[in-house]
């Protein structure tokens, strides 16, 4: 027998709280004299034998008492079929563990349910032998335990509608390891696990979750025989299936023109139908599949159609139906302002040329001279190199802090007045041979972030030999020597970027441009996106998640940014929210290549619907809680009074 | 019949009429220390109260009433006298005594027996802690020299419930020793011994035609004697 709260067992030593009571209270006998003494002398003499036994038999039936109680406190694990176990073996709870990405809307030909459906009902199989058990579902999108009633429950409307759908990736450990937090949280004794996953390579991410999966494999093995985990595979690919994505969106005057990626499972030539809805007018369009993946650039015509809306491409009905449609959402045309101010000539001219627009036009240059406020109204982004003295900090500030993005470069020479805020430390030079190196640097946002094809920016192929590093603000990018290389400061609305070295030969190759140019055309694009009135999110990612002020268009309107993929309007912007595009993954992995990252335990595997498993241990706290209370009865009835002699006593009155 | 007025007047006629005979009382009074025992009122207390109004009651209606106050070897004894400054003799006596020692019941019972020679009634009250058999010895001794017996068996009430519910050590008030018990244990036992003492008192005075009245300390004295007076009248008349 073993023990899930071990330190209840020091109640134990309450059971013989009865007899030191026994012992105290003698003490704390009261004296009285008293003239009958006669008959006392002669009761305790005669005194049975009955009520002696009987006394000692209520103090043992007291310590007993005490002591079950305290047994069942620190909740005894016996065998299933042990004498102890009252239950039918059942576990304290039954978990599901769900996986309810886009990808379990997956139907095969056999059925019409789709694979999440099929994981509800073998769930309520799983659960129908245990009829004692908490049943809780944990699925992928919410990350919640929802506590379930019954297991037929799910025919419910609406705990269907509730467990429906949704257009969401999943981040199976991390949900499997909630789980497991949420039943220690708990002080759940004994759990049966069933997760039912697809098994869906972008689902798992087995390397990058490598860490998660250890803390698994660790709890569970800590929790062997109380906490059992059970696969139920559902890699079943769709016997056919067409997907529609959105890559890009190229917003022209007049005319969108969008990057769609059409897949499809299947060789050979197919013409395929799909229908589009531009803010609201359905049409429809014909493409030609010449292979399984096609990259397609449909125009759409926007001469009589509002500067802002949306559109979504819907393809023909197949075996998966979330991922049939996408949605896409353009604004307007206008880039952001830009203006370049730069001491050093060619230094203006290589700042402007890296901030010129798509269409090749130049931001213009500002005057050093005669520099104020009314060179910076309409602007949204300055690009400055050189002296900022006091009067131009005041202007600059006042620009950032209403809104603006303000990249600065180091002046060349040191400034006698510098700036106190904007200020930079002194110059520092290598020598011939000698290069300041870029060593690491924000990879996953911001300025440096990598390319959407997941390349590196090559910042650590920067040659630098002179450097003037800034004093102030969050860095983004550090040298070799962890001084700062880009930095970047928050200020009122706006923002303000601190790069440590010019785009001059003589001081840096930065002028090639491969830095360069993807950091300012990034902060034109963010600078762009911001200031218009569209975006385009994935859905499940945080930003969908913290939508609070939305609302659906279009279609059905019970929809939500973190579940459903849709058009929306969120905070008063118009709002893509599209499938995570892992969630066309086609590649599946094995169970067994989940078991590899579980060596510690041996978890079952379910091949079909139909549970047979079995608990082989269970918690033995109601035979105790039952002998305790049998006890108290038996205490109860032992201590009672003899009525007949109460009788007798008032004979005697009368 | 009225033989004068027959022979004057030759008709037939009864004569009836009430003639009270002059009754002796002896109150029997137990010392003891376990007399001492009582919350409110102690058992002694009551007794003196008990026999005083007895006293009261006899002498006014012209009995001579005397006293025999029973402690260790010693017993007091008072004649009986019908005269009422009786009763302030009596008053005297039982007003400065203190009850004590060991309770010698039945012989005193039994030299009362050989001292009070006319005929009279003796009233007994005593808690009768003595062995019942000697008392009902003496009461059958008293009963042979002719005399009428009374017995009044005083209780407090926590002789009778015996309610206590902690353990308790028990002093015997008459030098008989102590224990120490468990109340609700021998609380059976206890009023099953009780209840044996009264029945075999109840079944002796019976058999000997002695009268056996219990009183208890938290009874008016009102319904005591009224108890009493009325058991009297209802033997005269049965």
């Amino acid at each position: 027998m073993t023990f899930l709260q071990p330190i209840a067992l020091l109640g134990l030593l309450l059971a013989f709280a009865p007899i030191i009571i026994h012992l105290l209270n003698l003490l704390r006998h009261r004296t009285v004299p008293w003239a009958a003494t006669r008959f006392l002398f002669q009761a305790r003499k005669s005194s049975s034998r009955l009520s002696k036994l009987k006394r000692w038999l209520i103090l043992l039936v007291r310590v007993l008492a005490l002591a079950a109680l305290a047994f069942m406190i620190a909740r005894p694990m016996t065998g299933g079929d042990s004498l102890f176990s009252l239950s039918n073996g059942s576990p304290e709870v039954l978990v599901l563990v769900l996986d309810r990405s886009a990808s379990m809307e997956t139907t095969t030909d056999k059925d019409s349910l789709t694979k999440r459906q099929k994981a509800l009902e073998a769930f309520q199989s799983f659960a129908r032998p245990w009829t004692e058990s908490r049943l809780v579902v944990l699925d992928s999108a919410l990350e919640e335990p929802f506590f379930i009633d019954r297991a037929d429950s799910f025919k419910d409307e609406a705990l269907q509608r509730f467990f429906g759908p949704t257009d969401t990736a999943a981040d199976l450990p991390g949900t499997l390891s909630k789980t497991l937090d949420w039943l220690k949280e708990s002080g759940v004794g004994t759990a049966e696990i069933l997760v039912v996953s697809d098994m869906q390579s972008s689902n798992w991410e087995l390397e990058r979750n490598a860490d998660i999966m250890r803390k698994i494999n660790r709890t569970l093995s800590e929790k062997k025989d109380f906490w059992k985990l059970t696969f139920l595979n559902m890699a079943d690919p769709p016997p056919y299936n067409f997907s529609v994505t959105v890559d890009q969106v190229n917003r022209m005057p007049n005319k969108v023109e969008p990057v769609l990626n059409l897949r499809k499972k299947g060789r050979g030539k197919e013409e395929v139908r799909l229908t589009t809805r531009m803010n609201g007018k359905s049409d429809l369009l014909e493409v030609e599949l010449v292979s399984q993946s096609v990259l397609w650039r449909p125009t759409f015509d926007l001469k009589n159609e509002p500067e802002e809306g949306w559109i979504s491409i819907l393809s023909p009905d197949d075996f998966c139906q979330s991922d049939n449609i996408c949605y896409l959402t353009y604004g307007s045309t206008e880039p952001p302002q830009v203006a370049v101010r730069a001491s050093n000539p060619r230094t203006s001219l290589i700042l402007r040329s890296a901030s010129q627009t798509e269409q090749g036009e130049l931001p213009d240059p500002l005057p050093l001279s005669g520099f104020g406020e009314k060179d910076l109204l309409s602007r949204k982004i300055l690009i400055h190199q050189g002296e900022i003295n006091s009067k131009v900090e005041t202007v600059l500030e006042e620009f950032v802090i209403k809104g603006g993005s303000l990249v600065l470069f180091p002046p060349e020479v040191t400034s006698s007045d510098g700036s106190k805020l904007l200020s930079w430390n002194s110059l520092e030079e290598k020598l011939e041979d000698e290069i300041f190196q870029v060593s690491n640097w924000r990879e996953d946002s911001g300025l440096l972030t990598n390319s959407s094809d997941g390349n590196r920016l090559p910042l650590d192929r920067l040659a630098i030999k002179r450097r003037r590093t800034p004093q102030q603000g969050e860095t983004l990018a550090y040298y070799s020597d962890g001084k700062p290389f880009l930095s970047c400061l928050t200020l009122g609305k706006g923002i303000v970027y601190f790069f440590s070295t010019l785009p001059l030969d003589s001081w840096s190759s930065m002028s090639d441009g491969y830095v360069l140019v993807p950091a300012l055309q990034r902060l034109i694009e963010e600078s762009s996106s911001s200031n218009s009135f569209i975006q385009s999110w994935f859905c499940g990612e945080k930003e969908s998640k913290e939508s609070i002020l939305f609302e659906p268009i279009g279609d059905a309107k019970d929809k939500v940014p973190y579940l459903h993929a849709g058009i929306y309007r969120v905070n008063g912007r118009l709002t893509a929210i599209n499938r995570p595009k892992s969630e066309n993954d086609t590649l599946f992995l094995t169970v067994e290549q989940i078991l590899e990252k579980l060596p510690n335990i041996s978890p079952r595997l379910l091949e079909d619907e139909s549970s047979s498993a079995s608990n082989d241990r269970s918690e033995a706290w109601s035979f105790f809680l039952t002998l305790c209370l049998i006890l108290l009865l038996g205490e109860a009835l032992l201590g009672q009074p003899a009525l007949a002699h109460e009788n007798k006593a008032i004979s005697i009155n009368a | 019949m009225d033989w004068r007025v027959f022979a004057r007047t030759d008709r037939y006629y009864l004569k009836e009429y009430e003639a009270e005979t002059n009754l002796r009382a002896h109150f029997a009074l137990d010392c003891s220390g376990s007399m001492n025992f009582g919350d409110s009122i102690s058992k002694f207390e009551f007794s003196k109260k008990l026999l005083s109004t007895l006293a009261y009651l006899y002498v006014g209606q012209g009995d001579a009433v005397g006293l025999h106050t029973i402690r260790d070897r010693k017993t007091q004894v008072l004649p009986a006298k019908r005269n009422p400054s009786q009763i302030q003799e009596i008053l005297e006596i039982i007003g400065p005594l203190k009850p004590k020692g060991e309770t010698r019941l039945a012989a005193s019972l039994h030299e009362i027996a050989e001292t009070v020679r006319m005929r009279a009634t003796i009233f007994v009250v005593s808690d009768m802690l003595d062995e019942p058999e000697e008392i009902i010895d003496a009461v059958l001794h008293l009963r042979d020299r002719k005399h009428e017996v009374v017995l009044f068996h005083v209780f407090d009430p926590q002789e009778l419930n015996f309610t206590f519910d902690r353990p308790t050590r028990f002093v015997d008030m008459e030098g008989g020793g102590s224990l120490i018990t468990e109340p609700t244990v021998i609380r059976e036992e206890y009023l099953a011994r009780l209840n044996a003492h009264v029945d075999q008192l109840e079944k002796g005075c019976l058999e000997s035609q002695a009268r056996y009245h219990q009183v208890h300390t938290d009874s008016p004295m009102v319904t005591v004697i009224d108890n009493f007076s009325a058991h009297r009248i209802s033997g005269k008349t049965a």
